[in-house]
Formats: structure tokens, sequence, C-alpha cells
């Protein structure tokens, strides 16, 4: 397990665009763990007077770096507290929508029969639909909220799972070493998360970056949509939305989040992308 | 072959009763009062509430609800919007020619530069231009569309005052709709000889952000595909042979390759219409273009059930119906495929 990690290793660094990725990925990470130590103000602590500043702007003895909202908060502060619900948002997507999907995916690959085409039906059912619009229904069902949005989210973003993972297994299921592993006697579920897990790791990873991503610019969607978190939470899609009327005045109000949910999709992305190319050997006998 | 047809229609008609029940359990499932939901009132009277009770036909068993729900979905009827009292038909057939129009021209702009694109990224392959064309695209597939509408109408409404901010077209027109779709309906003989050519302008001007905004991930989703398709056709022997042949390095990209790298894209270009939905849903919010997806937030937002309820199944038939036929027209347009599934 140890020398398969190892070359994973080896296969990234061979992509600049993964290790760029992965670089600011690590970078947003710190950033919202570390976001209560360097920001200046609580997120949602509102200056009095000091309305729609500009970025750089001095206001008695506060300095803004990035400039203030409608009510008076410190942009920087609420950009780096919305960096903590955006990876709340991230991991929660991904780690709901990966494990129900790989589970799913795991056990309708293996047994396959009535199982699987339930499944499968199910998934396909989930993709009719665009996501927002799934997302929506959810909500519409759920009520607006944070909580109910990750869900939406990891529903839709189910499919993506299951339908890989049982791929993978259908591939892996029939070569000599899970035979091997039956001949020794080993149980099915030993031989599915023991022997069949361990060679998904790769794809899974491939997917659960890409997952973040979708899952950050889907949440983000729907709190621009007024469906997602609701203020003061600082989220950036809420946070946009509420800045959308100051657009022509204040633009830096309506940028900053842009930008940064720009910036966590792109890395993200750019991460499972060269992650997926450097593990294609498709790809990668092409030269 | 037939029975590929028939798995498919099968398929395609599980998926729509399945939406159908999703779409009828959801309003069952709101908190609340599904009568007092649907009729959008609080207070009445016990015989008033008996009375929507039974009309609504909420007094019988669940499956028997569900029959008749069906049975009205099939005869067109989706129910009363509780915000206008017009039904619901009537109301995403009014908008219905707003989001076309958009999501046309939206998909013509994406299409129009992302194949040129992928092409040169794939001949170009691993120079700067890959590079950069390539790292655009996947700027453009991450983007958040709704934060790139509104920086669009920074830069060209409010910076340049080239394009207005919002609507389909400027208020002084008058245009009568034939179509729908302002682009023809502007061209029309009355409208040219009444305004002359102002109109047209003017609602092409109006579609300009809404359509660059809406094509931005479809741009970046067909190029990357037309990118990879055609670098898996130009490793084909048959394009070693073209070239050796001493065929112009043009004739074996444009004749040789195009055409067989076309399959994937063609493909791709259809399933990205679940895509446009979802960007018409925001792009529609920004620019507050008059279609269904605008219509499909503002009845959230008003909880407006039975619209909600009956524009999510509109829209999720159109996709299955389009998704189904794409998955035929790629058996019909592919040779191998067709010979694979008659042996």
């Amino acid at each position: 397990m140890k020398e398969y990690f190892s070359d994973l290793w080896l296969d990234i660094q061979k992509n600049k665009g993964a290790v760029a990725g992965l670089l600011f990925v690590l970078l947003f990470m710190i950033l919202a763990i570390i976001a209560p130590l360097i920001s200046v103000y609580a997120p949602d602590q509102v200056i009095e007077g000091a309305l729609r500043l500009p970025p750089g702007s001095r206001f008695q003895e506060h300095f803004f770096i990035l400039g203030t909202d409608d009510i008076g908060r410190d942009l920087w502060s609420r950009l780096l507290y919305g960096a903590r619900v955006s990876l709340l948002v991230g991991l929660s997507v991904v780690f709901i929508s990966a494990g129900i999907g790989t589970t799913l995916g795991l056990l309708s690959g293996y047994y396959g029969g009535w199982l699987d085409r339930i499944v499968i039906r199910l998934m396909d059912f989930v993709m009719a639909l665009p996501s927002v619009l799934f997302a929506i229904v959810i909500v519409a069902v759920l009520g607006p909220g944070l909580l109910n949005a990750i869900l939406a989210v990891s529903i839709v973003a189910l499919p993506n799972f299951t339908r890989l993972i049982r791929a993978q297994v259908l591939a892996e299921k029939n070569k000599p070493y899970v035979q091997a592993a039956h001949l020794y006697g080993a149980s099915s579920l030993r031989i599915l998360f023991k022997e069949i897990l361990p060679n998904c790791i790769a794809p899974l990873i491939v997917q659960a970056s890409l997952g973040f991503s979708d899952g950050v610019l889907n949440c983000a969607a729907l709190g621009f949509l007024g469906l997602g978190a609701q203020a003061p939470t600082p989220e950036w899609g809420t946070m946009l939305s509420d800045a959308r009327s100051y657009i022509e005045t204040s633009p830096w109000m309506v940028n900053a989040p842009g930008i940064c949910i720009l910036v966590v999709v792109l890395s993200f992305n750019l991460f499972g992308d060269g992650l997926r190319d450097a593990l294609d050997p498709r790809l990668k006998n092409r030269g | 072959m037939f029975l590929f047809f028939s798995k498919k229609a099968l398929d395609m008609i599980l998926t729509l009763v399945g939406i159908t029940f999703v779409c009828f359990l959801m309003i069952r499932m709101v908190p609340g009062d599904p009568i007092l939901l649907m009729i959008g009132e609080r207070n009445i009277d016990k015989a008033a509430y008996e009375e929507a009770k039974h009309n609504l036909g909420l007094d019988k068993p669940v499956m028997l609800q569900f029959l008749d729900y069906v049975k009205k979905v099939i005869q067109g009827d989706l129910g009363t919007s509780i915000v206008s009292k017009a039904p619901v038909w009537e109301e995403f057939k009014e908008r219905f020619p707003a989001t076309l129009e958009l999501s046309l021209v939206g998909l013509f702009f994406a299409t129009f530069l992302a194949i040129p694109f992928g092409i040169l990224a794939a001949v170009k392959k691993n120079t700067f231009f890959d590079y950069f064309l390539m790292g655009g695209s996947l700027a453009g597939y991450s983007m958040p569309i709704f934060w790139w509408g509104l920086a669009l109408i920074l830069i060209f409404s409010v910076h340049l005052g080239i394009t207005p901010v919002s609507g389909r077209i400027a208020i002084e027109y008058d245009v009568p709709l034939a179509t729908g779709l302002y682009l023809l309906d502007t061209l029309s003989k009355e409208v040219r000889a009444a305004e002359g050519f102002a109109p047209f302008w003017s609602a092409l001007r109006h579609l300009i952000l809404p359509s660059i905004v809406l094509g931005t991930i479809p741009l970046a989703i067909i190029a990357r595909m037309t990118r990879s398709s055609f670098l898996e056709v130009l490793s084909e022997d048959y394009i070693r042979t073209a070239r050796a042949k001493g065929m112009s390095e043009s004739k074996v990209i444009f004749v040789h390759a195009f055409r067989n790298a076309l399959i994937p894209i063609v493909t791709t270009l259809a399933l990205c219409f679940g895509s446009i939905i979802t960007g018409a849903i925001l792009t529609e919010t920004i620019f507050s273009w008059p279609g269904i997806g605008k219509w499909i937030v503002a009845s959230l937002t008003s909880r407006d059930y039975p619209a909600i309820q009956g524009g999510i199944l509109i829209i999720a038939f159109i996709i299955v119906v389009t998704n189904t036929l794409v998955d035929i027209i790629y058996i019909a347009l592919n040779p191998r495929m067709k010979s694979a599934l008659l042996t």
C-alpha cells in the first residue's frame, strides 16, 4: 500500500498542472484552518460608519485590506471565514457522496442482479435532471439553508461515484488476485473492502477532487439563488448575491467572493484533471 | 436493432414515470398542509377546505391520486399557478421561447469558438497554444457563471456602455410575437416596415452578454472534447496513410480527421443541454431574462408549488427525451456501433 502511494505521488509530480492545483488546494485549506488567526475582525462584526469602503481604506483606527461591505463588515475576514464554509461544504459533499456512492458501487458491481439494476436505475434517474435543478427540487422540499444545500448537492454527486466504482469493480472482480482470495475462502466483504477497494483508490481520489469543486460551485450557486446558506453566514455565493445591487458603485464586494470561488474551484479541477492524466495509462504510453 | 430501440424507449418511459412520481411526491413532502399549499391560502373555512380537498383529489388513496396526476399530465393539465392563477402550462409556454432563444444563441457561440480552439490545441499539442487554450477552457469550466455575468455587466455595460444590462429588447419597441424568438420576430415584414432593423439590433445586443455567460461552460466542455477527440483520431493509421500519400496537412485535418472526430463532439454538444438548463437558471436571474429559469426561481421564492412542480416536470421531460434522441442519433452516426448492434 505504501508503495502504491509513493508511485501515485511520483505520477502526480510529473504533471505540473496537478502540482500547481495541489499547492493552491493546500494554501486554501491552510487559510481556512487558520482563519481566526489571520482575520482582523469577526466575520459578522459591524464597524459602524465603515460602509462600502474600497480595498486598502483607512477608517478611524481601522484598516481594511479588501474593503468593507454594505453594512460595514471587513471583507478580508468574511472571505477567510467563507473559505471555512467552502471547505466544510466541499468535504461534506465529498464524504457523503463518496461514502454512499462507493458502497453502492461496490455492492452493485460485485453482486450484480436485481440490486445492480435498481442502483443503476436510481442513478440514471438522478442524472436525468441537471444538478442545480435537482438540488432546487430538494431545497424546495427541505427548505433553504446550508445543510439542506449540502445534502442536495451530495445527492446530485452520488451517481459519479457509484458509476465510477461500479465500473472499476466490474473490471477488477474477475482478475486472478480476486479469484485467489476467493479460493482462500475470504468473505465477500473482505474481498470487496480489502482487495478490490484499494485498487479503486486512484480514480476515487480524482473523482473526490472533481467532486469537491462541483460541490463548492453548486453550493455557491444555490447560495446565489438564495436557496443555500442564509445571511449572515459568510458563504461566498450568498455574499455575492447580497452584493449584487452594489455592483456599479462597489464592485469589489462582488468581485472578491467571485474570484475566491473561481480560484478554489479551478485549483481542485486542475489537481483532479492533472491527476487523471497522470494516472491514465493510455495517455502515459502516448507520452 | 429493434431490440435496442425498444430498450431505449422503455428506459425513457421508466425514467419519465419516475420523474413524474418524484414531482408528484414533492408537494406532499413539503412541510405543511398540501391543500393549503396548493390553493395558496391560509385561513379558509372548513367547507371551502373540504371542497378544495375534493377538487384536488386529495381525499383519495395516494396511488389513485398518482394515477389521476399522470392522467392530468398526459392531458397537458399541470395545475394552476398560485401567484398568477393561470394554468402552469400556459405560463411555461409563454416563457419558453425566451429560454430557447438564449440557449440556441449561447450554444451557437460556444460551438463556433470551441471547435476551432479544440482543433488548434490538438494540432499544436504540448505547445504554448495548447496549454493556453486548455488552461483557459479549464478556467471556463470552473467559472462561477453568476459572478462571470456580473463581471461582464460591470465591464461592458457599466464601464464601456456597449451592451444593455437586462431584458430582451429595448422598451420602446413593441414587437408582435409570432415565434416568440425576438431575433426572428423583429425581422418580420411589418416590423421592418415600421421600425427598420433597429429592433433586431436591439434584440441582438441584449443577447450578447447572456449568451456569452450561458455559453462559457459548454464552450469549455466542447473545446476539451474536440481536442481529445482529435488527438484520438490523429493517431489512427489512416491519418498516417493520408500523410504518407503526401496529402496537405490542412486536407488531412479537415477532410480525414474532422469527419471522424465529429461523432463524439456532436454527442457532447447535445449532452451540454443539461448544463445549458442549469446555466439558464443562473443567467436569467442575473440578466432579468424573462425565461423559464427566472420563472422557476421566482416560483420558489413565492412558494408557488404547482408552478415549481409543473416547470420541473416539463424540463425533465425535455432533457430525458433529448438524451434518448442523442443516444439514437449517436448510433445512427456511428456505423461501427450499428453493426455491433445488428450482430
